[in-house]
């Protein structure tokens, strides 16, 4: 059975998918930072993408660092099949949710 | 931003910490990343006081996630053992005793041998097993605190007192920690070795 994923995995896959080859630790931090509009802990999108690697959802590779993190080296994720299959489940599973409500049926209730 | 902020560092101490609670192969790029957001997001909005305060806490939320399910384990042995003797006392209190021991110690010691295997660092494991007893014991002393505010009739004040009175409700889950540690250290040093195999020079 495909991986569930919760609602923060999946921000955390999404930043990858949209980051493309700059997707590293930071830049997907702020990525969720922005689409979540909230603050997110650097513990939590660390956690979050060690879990997904041992899921195998996504890989990881270290390249070099720059100058502003002390040269530091950047730990860049890329989605896996698995990932992108989790992904597309998750898509269909809050589509088949949403299937026969009516627009209107929230109109005037928010 | 300006080249003061390119050269500012946070806290020696968090860094120095931090690094010892994320896995050893995660090191570089985990305090990369906050080292960067440190210095081009926080300290140029916040000023140098609070972006300080920002990495700690990123730190302390890192020592949580690597030890509150320990923590809140050990917590509740702790508080129903607690509660037992204030609720439920024996005519002796050897058996529980032993219980309670063998379980904190192999809570300290599940602690320091997973630390050191999650971080595949000796340091990493001890220090998971000190700030899991610290935790633990923040939370027992708030519970029992609660406890004691809502049953503290003279029967109930009777049987704390025969089961070591106020002070081992309140300073021994400190205390233990001490203790716990060693078994934590012990733990870590086999924890740390079993990541090892035979590239004994890495440790």
């Amino acid at each position: 059975m495909a991986d569930t994923l919760g609602t923060f995995e999946q921000a955390v896959l999404l930043a990858i998918l949209r980051l493309g080859d700059d997707a590293y630790g930071r830049a997907i931090m702020t990525d969720v930072r922005e689409r979540l509009d909230r603050e997110v802990a650097a513990g939590a999108v660390h956690a979050t993408l060690e879990r997904l690697e041992q899921k195998r959802l996504v890989h990881s590779k270290l390249e070099a660092g720059t100058p502003i993190r002390g040269g530091r080296a950047r730990r860049y994720y890329r989605l896996q099949p698995a990932g992108a299959r989790a992904l597309e489940n998750a898509r269909h599973a809050v589509n088949a949710l949403w299937r026969g409500i009516p627009r209107r049926l929230l109109e005037g209730m928010s | 931003m300006s080249n003061a902020h390119h050269d500012a560092t946070p806290p020696a101490w968090a860094e120095g910490l931090l690094r010892f609670v994320v896995r050893r192969d995660h090191r570089d790029s985990i305090s990369g990343d906050l080292l960067e957001e440190y210095r081009e997001r926080i300290l140029p909005s916040r000023g140098a006081a609070s972006a300080d305060r920002w990495y700690v806490r990123q730190m302390v939320g890192y020592l949580w996630r690597a030890t509150w399910v320990w923590a809140v384990v050990f917590a509740a042995a702790a508080l129903l053992r607690d509660a037992l003797d204030r609720f439920d006392p024996p005519q002796s209190y050897y058996l529980r005793s032993l219980v309670t021991t063998w379980v904190a110690i192999a809570l300290f010691a599940s602690a320091g041998f997973f630390g050191a295997r999650r971080t595949r660092s000796f340091v990493g494991g001890v220090l998971a097993g000190c700030v899991m007893g610290l935790i633990a014991a923040v939370i027992t002393v708030t519970a029992s605190t609660v406890m004691l505010a809502i049953a503290h009739d003279p029967a109930t004040m009777d049987a704390i007192a025969r089961g070591g009175g106020l002070d081992e409700t309140f300073i021994l889950p400190f205390v233990i920690v001490v203790p716990g540690t060693v078994f934590a250290t012990i733990a870590a040093a086999f924890g740390r070795l079993s990541t090892l195999g035979w590239r004994l020079d890495s440790i």
